[in-house]
This record gives C-alpha cells, sequence and structure tokens, in this order.
C-alpha cells in the first residue's frame, strides 16, 4: 500500500516536472507570434546571452566558489576572436564557433593555472584586475581590436542549397538563436552538476580540506571549473558579437562582471534555474525601470539590498537539493524498520 | 604492518607539535591515540594524510610500505587512508546520500565526455555509487536520513555521515578524530559497536579519544602523546598505570 503511494508520488512529481519544462518550451518557441514588439525581444534576446553568461559564471563561483570579478574578459575573448577572425580573415559566424570557445576556454585555462592558489578575497582582487587589463588592452591594441572604435563585423548567415539567409539586424533570428544556445548551456549544465565533477566542486566550495582528504584533486578540478566557465563565456561572446555585429571594449568592462555576479546572487547561487531567473530579472527590470531615466539604479541598489536582508540565498537558492528530496527509496525504508524491529524485540 | 610512521617531527613557528613520534598499526588492528589537549595528535593526523607537511620522519604505508610522506591529500586518500575531522566537516549544503557519493569520487572513472553524453557507462557507475552510498548510510544506521540536507542532522549523526563517507573512499586505515565528542552513552555504545564491525572487514582503525572507557574496550594497543612526544606505548591496562601517563594527565604535583 505504502509500496505504491511512494513510486506513484515520486513518478507524479517526474511528470510534472516534464510537462512544466514542455509547456514552457511551447510559450518561448511561440512566444514572437504573438508579440512582434523589436525592443521587447531585443531585451530578451540580451537576457538569453546573460542567462547564458551567467550559468558559465555558475560552475566558477556557484558550485566551486571562485568568486570571479573578471568574468568580462572571457566574455571579451570569445566576442573579440569571432571579430578578428571575421574581419581580418573573413570567417564565418558558424565557422569561428570552435575558436571563440577554445580561445576563451584556454585563456581561463592559463589565467587560472597562474592564480587558483590564490583563495577567497585574494583571488577576487587578482580576476578584478584581470578584468580591468584586458579591457584596457582590447583599448590600445588599435591594430588587431580597433581600439576604442571597436570592430564592425558580418551578422550571420545560413546557406542552404543555393538559397541563404542573411540574420540581418532583425531580433526574430537572434532570439531563436540564443534560446537555443541557453537550451545546449542548460543541458550541459544539467548533466555536469548532477555527475561526480558536480559533486565534487560543491564538496571543494563547502569544504576544501575535506573533499581532498576523501580523494579529490582540488586544484586540478578548481581549474577544470575555470576552464568550463570561461568557454561558456567565450561561446556567449561569439553569440554576442554576432547579434551585434559590433564589438568594442565598452561592453566588456567592469560593470558587466559586476552586473553577472549581481544576477547570480539574486538568483541564488548554485543553481541552475536561479542563474536563469537572476539574467532575466536584472535585465528587464531596468528597462521595466528606464522611465525613471538615471534614477533607476536606485531603485536597483533598493532591490538588491532587500533582496540581501529577506532572502541572502537568491530567489531560487537551494533548488539543486531540492530535486533530490525524493521519498527515500521503498526498500531502504523497509530494511530500516526490520532492523529497528529487532533491535526493539531485544 | 600497514601503517609505519618513523620520527615524526613538526613545529609551527616555535611550537614543536610533533618531536619524533614512531608509530605503526598493524592489518585489522584498532590503536589508540590519547593525550592531553594540545598534545599534537590531530597534527599527527594532518601529517599522515598530508594537510600539512612533516619537517622530518617517513610514513610508510601499505603491505609494500610505500614512501607516502610527502604525497598531497587526494593522493594519501587514494592510497587507502581515509580520516574524519575533529569538528564533523561534512559538505553543509549536500544531502547526506550526496555527501557519501563525494566519497566515492577517486574510485570511479567517468570521463567528462561521458558525463556530458550521458553515456551508459557512466549511467550504471552513477547507480552503482548510489547504490554503494545508500548501503554505506544504512551501515551506519542514517538509512533513513538520505536526503536530508547534512547541515539538517544533529551533530551526533553529522558524526556518523563522516564516517560513511570515509569508508565510500574504500580505505585500508581509517583515522578518526574524537568521533565520540559530545555523543551520550547510548551513542557511544552504538559508535564502538560500528568501529568494531568496521574492523571486522578488515579495516585497520587508528582512533583519537578522550573517553577512556572506550578507547581501554576498544583498543589492542594505545600510544600516548604529551606536548609532541610519544610517552608511552601498550595495552590498555598497561598504559593505564604508567606513571608518565598519569602525570601527563593530571600534572605532576597531583600525582605527589
Ligand atoms: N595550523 C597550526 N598553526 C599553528 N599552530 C598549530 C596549528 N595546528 C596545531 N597547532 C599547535 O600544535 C599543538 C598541537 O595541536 P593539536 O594537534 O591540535 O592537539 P590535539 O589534537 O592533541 O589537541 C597545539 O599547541 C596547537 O596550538
Ligand atoms: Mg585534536
Amino acid at each position: 500500500m505504502s509500496k505504491k503511494n511512494a513510486t506513484s508520488g515520486y513518478n507524479r512529481g517526474r511528470l510534472l516536472r516534464t510537462a512544466m519544462t514542455v509547456g514552457m518550451l511551447a510559450i518561448l518557441f511561440a512566444l514572437p507570434y504573438f508579440n512582434h514588439n523589436e525592443y521587447q525581444l531585443d531585451v530578451l534576446v540580451s537576457a538569453g546571452i546573460f542567462a547564458i553568461l551567467v550559468l558559465g559564471l555558475n560552475v566558477m563561483t556557484g558550485y566551486c566558489g571562485l568568486l570571479n570579478l573578471g568574468y568580462a574578459a572571457f566574455f571579451a575573448s570569445g566576442a573579440y576572436t569571432y571579430a578578428i577572425l571575421n574581419v581580418k580573415y573573413g570567417l564565418s559566424f558558424w565557422v569561428s564557433l570552435p575558436a571563440c570557445i577554445i580561445s576563451a576556454g584556454a585563456l581561463g585555462l592559463v589565467f587560472g593555472s597562474c592564480v587558483l592558489r590564490l583563495k577567497g578575497d585574494y583571488l577576487a582582487l587578482v580576476t578584478l584586475g584581470f578584468g580591468e587589463i584586458t579591457r584596457i588592452a582590447l583599448n590600445n591594441m588599435d591594430g588587431l581590436t580597433g581600439g576604442p572604435n571597436g570592430l564592425t563585423l558580418s551578422h550571420p548567415v545560413i546557406r542552404f542549397a543555393n538559397k541563404s539567409f542573411d540574420f540581418g539586424i532583425k531580433s526574430l533570428p537572434y532570439y531563436y538563436l540564443s534560446l537555443l544556445a541557453l537550451l545546449v548551456t542548460i543541458i550541459i549544465m544539467r548533466r555536469l552538476s548532477n555527475s561526480r565533477f558536480g559533486r565534487a566542486w560543491i564538496a571543494i566550495k563547502e569544504d576544501e580540506v575535506a573533499a581532498a582528504c576523501m580523494g579529490i584533486n582540488t586544484g586540478k578540478l578548481k581549474l577544470f571549473a575555470f576552464c568550463i566557465g570561461s568557454a561558456i563565456a567565450g561561446f556567449a561572446g561569439w553569440l554576442f558579437a554576432g547579434k551585434q555585429g559590433f564589438v568594442s571594449p565598452e561592453s566588456f568592462d567592469f560593470t558587466t562582471s559586476i552586473m553577472l555576479v549581481a544576477m547570480l546572487v539574486l538568483g541564488g547561487i548554485g543553481s541552475i534555474s536561479g542563474a536563469i531567473v537572476g539574467a532575466l530579472a536584472l535585465t528587464i527590470i531596468p528597462e521595466l525601470l528606464r522611465p525613471l531615466q538615471e534614477y533607476r539604479m536606485f531603485l536597483f541598489g533598493a532591490i538588491m539590498i532587500i533582496m540581501m536582508l529577506f532572502r541572502p540565498q537568491g530567489l531560487l537558492g537551494g533548488v539543486r537539493i531540492f530535486e533530490e528530496f525524493r521519498p527515500v527509496s521503498e526498500r531502504v525504508r523497509q530494511e530500516e524498520d526490520e532492523v529497528l524491529a529487532e533491535d526493539l524485540k531485544q | 604492518m600497514i601503517l609505519e610512521v618513523n620520527g615524526l617531527s613538526k613545529h609551527f613557528g616555535g611550537i614543536h607539535a610533533l618531536t619524533n613520534v614512531s608509530l605503526s598499526v598493524a592489518k585489522s588492528e584498532i590503536v589508540g591515540l590519547i593525550g592531553p589537549n594540545g598534545a599534537g595528535k590531530t597534527t599527527f593526523f594532518n601529517c599522515i594524510t598530508g594537510v600539512y607537511h612533516p619537517d622530518s620522519g617517513k610514513i610508510l604505508f601499505g603491505e609494500y610500505a610505500r614512501d607516502i610522506t610527502h604525497h598531497p591529500a587526494h593522493k594519501v586518500s587514494g592510497q587507502g587512508i581515509a580520516r574524519t575531522f575533529q569538528s564533523a566537516r561534512v559538505f553543509a549544503s549536500m544531502s547526506a546520500l550526496e555527501n557519501v557519493m563525494v566519497g566515492t569520487f577517486s574510485r570511479t572513472n567517468a570521463s567528462v565526455w561521458s558525463a556530458l553524453r550521458c553515456s551508459s557507462r557512466m549511467i550504471e557507475e552513477e547507480h552503482a555509487v548510489r547504490r554503494r552510498s545508500e548501503e554505506l548510510l544504512r551501515f551506519v544506521k542514517l538509512g533513513r536520513r538520505a536526503f536530508d540536507v547534512a547541515a539538517s542532522l544533529p551533530f551526533g549523526l553529522q558524526r556518523r555521515l563522516e564516517i560513511a563517507r570515509a569508508l565510500a573512499t574504500e580505505p585500508r586505515l581509517l583515522l578518526m578524530d574524537e568521533p565520540a565528542a559530545g555523543m551520550n552513552t547510548a551513542e557511544k555504545a552504538e559508535l564502538l559497536e560500528l568501529i568494531r564491525k568496521i574492523c571486522e572487514n578488515g579495516i585497520s582503525v587508528l582512533i583519537i579519544e578522550h573517553d577512556m572507557k572506550l578507547v581501554m574496550g576498544l583498543c589492542q594497543r594505545i600510544v600516548v602523546l604529551d606536548s609532541g612526544e610519544k610517552i608511552c606505548e601498550g595495552k590498555p591496562g598497561d598504559v593505564q598505570c604508567d606513571t608518565k601517563v598519569i602525570e601527563a594527565y593530571l600534572g605532576k604535583e597531583m600525582h605527589r
């Protein structure tokens, strides 16, 4: 009797989740049919790109506990890789993708292997410095990056048989492209976080010494988290450059890095859904507050302070654990009851 | 001998936490390590497990007496030495089950690529890890708490969770740092039973403990540390009567 209930309860939960996922996807894919507003779609595209970035940052900061205040540097690495390959070598958007991911990932690997022996605040400071240095370098390497004027590059084009479709400056194609990219990122994140690597990352964040004593090579796994996080930033940078058709150092400044951390903290550190909600909220709220002009930043700050006071774990913090809250397997329960009954007899 | 420590020394600035300490543990033996607070017991564990680097001395482990003196902590664990901590350092935000699953990390080998692809081998391994972890949780009588967040468990249960997590690394030697601290009499009796069972499975145990009743009842051999030096070693009954040991615990004046 109780066995049946437990199993069907579990299945119902699973069914509900699947139904919700499918429903949400249907709404997201159908949205442009109901809403033709160019500007609103454009905001959503930005939100999507930010969501990918926050998911990447979440690997370092959320899972592994490595605060990165210069994440925009890796974002820039992906964007500029595409820009330079396109402008100097005429490579297309699609062909550049692997190069963008690899260049950002490699940057993360090299930078990480230099600085990951630092901990906590020291690491945060060094990453902050790295972000600033990258922006200044982009500003000054005129020959390669176009300096403060940036680089203008071509939008994505799809060629099929002898027809071709230019993404151009309309938001609609980018909406679907970023939605697809976000889905891919979510799947990667889910699989990683549910794997032995995800568990090891969280263990390192919780207690590095205990993690090492449990057989986890903490140095290697931290570097791995750094590398994956940067590679995802490169992916987002590629998308961003293609969508904008233009890159300049301004888009990759300290404010961007801080905004990404704020999104992560608002949504809930270490949670995939939290990262997405945080990115959506902090992209859309400032847009809604636009009528307030400069004053909107005050309101924005107030929202953050209220959040920290009343829900410091973030909007969806702790959701990852929630997924694991399934009923204890019936087999375990039964065996324990038998043991308990025997103990009582004695 | 499964563990052989020769002349281990470690100092922090002017404090000599360990001076020339030698100790050995045989297969399936339970050895007690006792001594007053600040004697250097925890430092001894930290040196063996690679958390600290000893200044001098040798640590040999396993049938082939492999030298593991300056190995990093994760390699020591890989060799087969697991430990618990004096202040139950569980991974607070993870469920009890996940805590134990972390322990299996070095005994599993699914690659990143297989995790991304969700390959059938990786899923199989993950199921095996989960079954094994559930088994270990039941072994320490925490089966019902598998999905509780570790931080929400009472201190006594966190200690048992730590033991399960340590066992998940498939050790041949288990180092326990004051496992009974803060437990009541019933819990201590249960712990005693648990340690005996662990030993029956062929795992040697080196245990730091202040509760003399527990140590005397459990250990075949006892080593006493005082101010970083080994002052006595022997059978529980002999150690109890040793004048040096009584002095260390009660102070010279009182004894006289
Ligand atoms: N990381 C450290 N830095 C400085 N001193 C330490 C450190 N760890 C331990 N000590 C010192 O070493 C001595 C032994 O400590 P410990 O091994 O914790 O003793 P026990 O576990 O026997 O109570 C103490 O005097 C302690 O202050
Ligand atoms: Mg101690």
